[in-house]
């Protein structure tokens, strides 16, 4: 159909009217204090295991849990140096890799979630086709709720907002975890000096 | 008898204990997981934000999905426009032809579903694989899912671990772990190979142009990003204004859905991916119309809200008796019993909205607070008024009539019951419905005596 005669069908209705009329909705509550514990404490809940630390305590950490596996990592530098003594797949066999190593854009409090922006030295992929997966989390980035992320929407292409592991109940609900996305989340919560915002 | 082969259905998964139990065991766990993930206080406010933006939504409905197509647009997203299935269908197969597409991956879409998109592509020569792991297990069942969220959940893993040994050529073991692990394997072949992904869409944000998928699995994410082409089907209902009105959407419907306060992935389709970047190079989004433009403007456009969560499915009495698949339409329960008699015209649609106790459960649980109940009341009388009504009922009514309309009759009719009441005999007729229940005791007085000796009627002349 074309979009002319589309557009005009949706027009010639009049919508709303079987609708009440339009009414503010109420607030949400403020945020609490201290987002960081926040955070910490709704990734475990989502099933990520969390670590807090300085830069080199988090790369230590990170090459243990590593080992001789192999990474899918993005380019951005404070990615680099974290996995820089490991063995990188390149981006375009994502499915070499053994654990994918990425730097979260933003990362929500409320649900435990972060946030991941297509950019060119940031494949989705690195957080998605990996069995296992670890994200840098710098302290400055956490904010609230989705919403507050979004308020100014980050430049760049598609977005991934990741909570936990992959999971599915389709089985008897009978919870599963790691169907077709990662396993494992280790968050790895980067104290960048900044504070928290 | 009008719809004769609702009634056959109903009949036969009402007699099937193993359904009942099926289904149980997951509605419940959906029902009180969704209850015990906020308080009662943040559950009333998340819901009236979230009614707010979706009212928002079907009010500026035409002026949302002109903006919507050009910010799309501007980001390198290809918009078509369908009036129907038959042309939403056919715009997905031109596009998989144009790409020589051969293997397709798919994830969960009940837009799709509406259309039958697979038999239609395969139709064309296409193998379309469906990725949701529940997804996945009734396609291999030769089935259609039988609940908005949870498609298999009417199936037992014996059944499960039978259609994938048979699948593999070997024996699955029956555990969740062997079962998913089977099915990983199996489909991140496919997502490698693929040349298209074809998606839904929860929502569809106008201001910037972007598709929004809510998944737990990944296979959502998986389709999105890695073949060459992402075709989002997405009924034209699922607009909203602006981030901020879908974050209030979202923040509610994986709460009602499962109880979750977020789904492992939330995906925002934003363009295909740009030079050094990996990711789609095409990205196309169906608009669908079918039958939703019908129910703008008119007496039920407020279904328009609807976010698919499932939670009427999961606190529906009637649907806890039947499954899904005894409704006969992709939407069952109470939405699928007000949604199909107005997408579809056929005289079984139109009976689907008796399919309720009419307790009201729904309304109350339904996250963005449509009166479902209300609906279902209105669209029966419609369907009457249509023509549209149950053999045994005529029967009834008209033996009733029969029965009551000279005054004598009716008083000798009265005695009569009382007396088979009394004597604890009920009505055979009703047998199916009064079985398993206790009826009060028949009062001594009668209403009648009552009212005359209040004075509230006149006395028998
Ligand atoms: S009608 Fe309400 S409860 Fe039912 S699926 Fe839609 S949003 Fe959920």
């Amino acid at each position: 159909m074309r979009r002319e005669e589309f557009l005009g069908r949706l027009r010639s209705r009049p919508a709303g009217s079987h609708l009440p009329s339009e009414q503010t909705a109420p607030d949400l509550p403020s945020p609490p204090g201290d987002i960081l514990s926040a955070f910490r404490e709704m990734a475990a809940k989502a099933g990520c295991r969390v670590a807090l630390g300085s830069f080199p305590e988090l790369r230590r950490t990170l090459m243990e849990e590593v080992g001789q596996g192999s990474v899918l990592r993005g380019g951005e530098e404070p990615v680099l140096a974290l996995s820089a003594d490991l063995a990188a797949v390149p981006v375009e066999e994502p499915f070499a890799a053994d654990w994918g190593v990425a730097l979260a854009d933003g990362a929500l409090a409320r649900t435990g979630s972060m946030c991941f922006v297509r950019r060119p030295a940031s494949p989705l992929t690195a957080t998605l086709v990996p069995p296992r997966i670890a994200v840098l989390v710098p302290t400055s980035r956490i904010v609230w709720d989705l919403a507050d992320y979004l308020v100014d929407p980050p430049e760049g292409g598609s977005l991934a907002i990741v909570s936990g592991p992959s999971r599915s109940a389709d089985i008897e609900n009978d919870l599963s975890i790691g169907v077709h996305g990662p396993g494992d989340v280790l968050v790895l919560v980067w104290d960048d000096g900044d504070g928290v915002g | 008898m009008e719809a004769q082969e609702l009634a056959g259905r109903v009949a036969a998964a009402v007699a099937n204990r193993g359904l009942h139990e099926a289904v149980a065991r997951s509605v419940d766990r959906h029902s009180y997981a969704a209850l015990a993930a906020l308080s009662p206080e943040l559950r009333t406010l998340y819901k009236a934000r979230a009614r707010a933006a979706r009212l928002r939504s079907v009010r500026d409905l035409a002026d949302l999905a002109e903006q919507f197509i050009a910010e799309a647009e501007r980001h390198g997203i290809v918009v078509h426009t369908a009036a129907d299935a038959a042309e939403a269908v056919a715009i997905v197969a031109e596009i998989a032809k144009r790409h020589g597409a051969r293997r397709i991956v798919k994830s969960k879409s009940m837009a799709t579903e509406e259309v039958e998109l697979n038999r239609h592509l395969a139709a064309e020569g296409m193998q379309v694989l469906e990725t949701d792991l529940g997804e996945y297990i009734v396609q291999l069942a030769g089935q259609k899912p039988s609940h908005i969220v949870a498609p298999c959940l009417h199936m037992a893993r014996d059944e499960i671990a039978g259609l994938f040994s048979r699948e593999a050529g070997r024996e699955i073991a029956k555990d969740t772990p062997s079962l998913t692990a089977f099915a990983r394997e199996r489909l991140r072949e496919e997502f490698r190979q693929a040349d298209l992904g074809i998606s839904g869409g929860n929502f569809l944000v106008a201001s910037e142009g972007a598709v929004v998928l809510v998944t737990n699995e990944g296979n959502g994410r998986m389709c999105t990003t890695l073949p060459k082409v992402h075709v989002a089907l997405v009924g034209v209902e699922k607009l909203v204004r602006s981030f901020q009105d879908m974050a209030d959407a979202l923040r509610i419907l994986p709460v009602a859905a499962t109880g979750q306060l977020i789904t492992s992935y939330v995906s925002i389709v934003r363009g295909p991916a740009k030079e050094g970047e990996e990711g789609p190079r095409e990205v196309h989004v169906v608009l669908m119309d079918a039958g939703r433009s019908e129910i703008l403007g008119g007496p039920y456009e407020e279904v328009l809200a609807c976010i698919r969560c499932g939670a009427c499915l999961d606190i529906c009495p009637v649907y806890r008796q039947t499954g899904g698949h005894a409704y006969g339409s992709v939407y069952s329960g109470p939405i699928g019993a007000v949604l199909t008699p107005l997408l579809r015209p056929d005289r079984e649609a139109q009976a689907l909205p008796f399919l309720s106790s009419l307790c009201g459960a729904c309304s109350d649980v339904c996250p963005v607070g449509i009166h479902l109940h209300e609906h279902l009341v209105a669209l029966r009388a419609r369907a009457v008024a249509r023509g549209v009504t149950f053999a045994s009922e005529h029967t009834a009514f008209r033996a009733l009539r029969r029965a009551w309309t000279p005054p004598r009759r009716y008083r000798l009719v009265r005695g009569l019951m009382r007396g088979a009441l009394r004597l604890g005999g009920g009505v055979p007729q009703l047998r199916a419905w009064t079985a398993g229940r206790r009826l009060p005791p028949v009062a001594t007085g009668r209403v009648g005596e009552l009212l005359r000796r209040e004075g509230l009627i006149e006395e028998r002349r």
